[in-house]
């Protein structure tokens, strides 16, 4: 069921069991788990069913630190979310992400791996990935020609991509929510406060509002935020009516933690003789391998988790730092802007870079490729966002994002592309080299903490939500339960504690979906019985609950 | 399914002769041209073989480069600033030869194989960006002490 909030009078209440805001990846995954359960779900997004760039402008905010796209741009803000412009590579992280990495700090999270694998299956589906199969050995069947470099079994693996359509999932998903009789969407119900019980330890409604002069407000028994990295810290924290610091902030770690997945282009690999590399190409099936780092090598050398790709360097060096290109605030110029940019370099010939994925264009035998170094981001409390002190349209504080970080990413990247390189000597294959300050012995202490500039980001908003068994050092707790708030949970990527080298989309929706089953468990049990806790709470009732419509 | 852990058993790398054969099937254009027995790389091409020529690192590097090279090197390690000293290690480190003197006219084939001893042994450096052996670093700074 569909209603367009902006034609709801004026002070409407909305009410149901589960109230999700947010309807991207984790909010449509989550949404449809509840098809035919017999509970009632709001789920609320801000836009509507197409770009709208008012409503994009909600997200406009400032960055400071280490240069970052846009804030505007770098989330989509209408049904879909940013699966709206995703790229599709999804792969699973690693079990040592999850772990707690003494040369990490702040690294661990309170589940394992293995709490993901089975909703890492059942995510599949929902993302079109074509086989469940992560296993080069698998794909070498398949095609024996994706033939790994003759590295040390002992120091690098191989991890494979795969490649979603990529599923938008607006598209694929609006006529499922929208004719699914147990989920109810509003569209144009943007979420500017959260309002509790006294003590704050349950939610009791949202409001929303809309570009049309609209506030409404929505209750129902549990709450999820699935509004993306940077705006569920925004929500959580400008909701600060009851408590000053925002809600669930008691511990001043809403916000903090943010991380991106770091693209680091600053080496080349010479190689003696001219090969296709084929394996770490895109190529049919459409799978792609990177160099990973044994987790016994991540530790002995105390790095972080990363993988290398490799690209003709006569396609490259024509292709510009995204963070260059990806500059504008509208992500329709963006995209035009890459496009443009990537088509000039190239003479024509070299098309957008994901067609050039996709059609293999880069395939063909070359003797020297730039190494692209996908990074996790150590976890850094002093990368974090904020309230600014300027608020959008509808009266809410805008983001401010300090893009931060530690000591730890340079030793790592540069560390990384050292073991490329002896392996690379070792084997006898060719030779490495460094770039830009990498390339540098020394670097003045201030330095350290700085990346080379054409370092880019995946569009990735993690940690600022993160999790943890503990409130002291997380914001919510392993079933992504706002830690002291019972009935509030948060979806996505901000609850990573950890952000893996890989892209996020689908462990997100792995994430989600464990949400769901746990819901649908709380729901079932009945153990948010906020009437019973709160005078004018909500009645413990999953029917007939008054609707607008 | 996942081949993460190492646990699991995954053919992870072909033997280097195996992918080396892949990629000379895929080898349009060889890197290197023969010529009448006489190795010329693309970037370099010696008037004469000497130890002083890292053959790996001569495919992608020009004389003057592996030059600069070798003078970065002497910079740091200054108690080698002799072609004497450098041909000396250079055999001391080539202790397959057991020979007691150096020997200018030996090719760099044997050098190339002690870099890659080099690499094994994690014997590297960096140098303008470069990874490279401890040999070819040398052979860099010999070449550019000539």
């Amino acid at each position: 069921m569909h209603i367009d909030a902006r034609t709801l009078p004026d002070g409407s209440l909305i009410e149901g069991d589960l109230c999700i805001v947010g309807a991207g990846a984790a909010g449509i995954s989550l949404a449809l788990e509840f098809r035919k359960s017999g509970y009632k779900v709001i789920l609320l997004e801000g836009g509507g069913f197409e770009y709208d760039d008012r409503v994009q402008q909600l997200y406009d905010g400032k960055t400071t630190g280490q240069p970052y796209y846009p804030l505007k741009s770098s989330e989509l803000h209408y049904f879909g979310g940013t699966t709206g412009h995703w790229a599709g590579m999804c792969a699973i992280f690693d079990p040592i992400v999850f772990q707690n990495r003494p040369w990490v700090e702040h690294s661990g999270w309170p589940i394992t791996q293995a709490t993901l694998l089975p909703y890492y299956e059942r995510a599949y589906p929902i993302l079109d990935l074509q086989s469940k199969e992560f296993d080069l050995g698998y794909w070498q069947k398949q095609d024996p020609s994706l033939v790994a470099l003759p590295f040390d079994d002992d120091v690098f693996w191989t991890k494979i991509w795969q490649f979603s359509a990529p599923t938008r999932f607006g598209q694929k998903f609006k006529d499922a929510v929208v004719t699914a009789t147990d989920i109810h969407l509003y569209t144009y119900a943007n979420v500017v406060d959260l309002s509790g019980n006294e003590g704050l330890t349950a939610i009791r409604e949202v409001t929303v509002k809309n570009y049309a002069g609209r506030t409404h407000k929505v209750r129902a028994r549990y709450f999820v935020l699935a509004c993306a990295g940077i705006q569920n810290a925004r929500v959580l924290l400008a909701a600060n009516k009851q408590a000053p610091a925002g809600v669930g902030n008691d511990h001043d770690l809403v916000g903090r933690y943010f991380m991106e997945h770091l693209e680091i282009k600053s080496a080349e690999l010479w190689l003696k003789q001219k090969t296709d590399l084929k394996l770490y190409m895109v190529a049919p099936p459409r799978v792609q391998g990177e160099l990973a780092l044994r987790p016994e090598q991540q530790a002995q050398h105390g790095v972080l988790n990363g993988i290398v790709s490799f690209t003709p360097l006569q396609v490259a060096e024509r292709m510009p730092p995204f963070i260059e290109v990806w500059s504008d605030a509208d992500p329709r110029v963006n995209e035009e802007l890459v496009r443009q940019a990537q088509s000039k370099a190239s003479g024509n010939r070299v098309r957008r870079f994901f067609d050039v994925l996709q059609t293999g264009e880069m395939h063909g035998a070359h003797r020297s490729f730039q190494m692209t170094l996908r990074l996790e981001q150590a976890p850094n409390p002093n990368s974090r966002v904020t309230l600014a002190q300027d608020v959008d349209e509808l009266g809410m504080p805008r983001a401010e994002l300090n893009w931060t970080f530690t000591k730890l990413e340079r030793k790592s990247i540069r560390k990384i592309y050292e073991i490329v390189g002896q392996q690379a000597g070792a084997a006898g294959l060719g030779r490495v080299k460094l770039k830009d300050d990498l390339a540098e012995d020394t670097l003045p202490e201030g330095d350290l903490e700085r990346l080379p500039g054409s370092t880019s980001a995946g569009w990735h908003h993690m940690g600022t939500t993160r999790m943890s068994d503990s409130p002291k050092t997380g914001v919510v707790d392993a079933n992504c339960q706002v830690h002291g708030i019972q009935n509030l949970f948060v979806a996505g990527s901000s609850c990573f504690s950890t952000g893996s080298a890989v892209n996020p989309t689908f462990t997100i929706v792995a994430l989600a979906l464990r949400l769901a089953d746990h819901l649908k468990m709380e729901l079932a049990s009945g153990a948010t019985s906020l009437a019973s806790s709160e005078p004018g709470g909500l009645a413990n009732s999953t029917r007939n609950h008054g609707n607008s419509e | 399914m996942f081949n993460s852990a190492r646990t699991v058993a995954v053919p992870l790398a072909m033997s280097r002769r195996a992918f080396l054969n892949k990629a000379a099937i895929a080898t349009a254009a060889a890197a290197v041209i023969v010529t009448g027995g006489i190795v010329k790389w693309k970037y370099f091409s010696p008037r004469k073989l000497t130890p002083a020529i890292p053959l790996m690192l001569s495919g992608f590097c020009d004389e003057a480069t592996l030059c600069e090279l070798g003078r970065k090197y002497l910079a740091q390690v200054p108690g080698e600033d002799s072609a004497k000293i450098l041909l000396s290690r250079l055999a001391a480190d080539g202790s397959r030869h057991g020979a007691d003197e150096p020997d200018e006219n030996e090719g760099p084939s044997e050098a190339a194989s002690q870099a890659e001893q080099d690499f094994r042994t994690k014997k590297i450096l960096i140098i303008d960006g470069w990874i490279i052996s401890e040999t070819e670093a040398r052979q860099c700074a010999l070449l550019a002490l000539s």
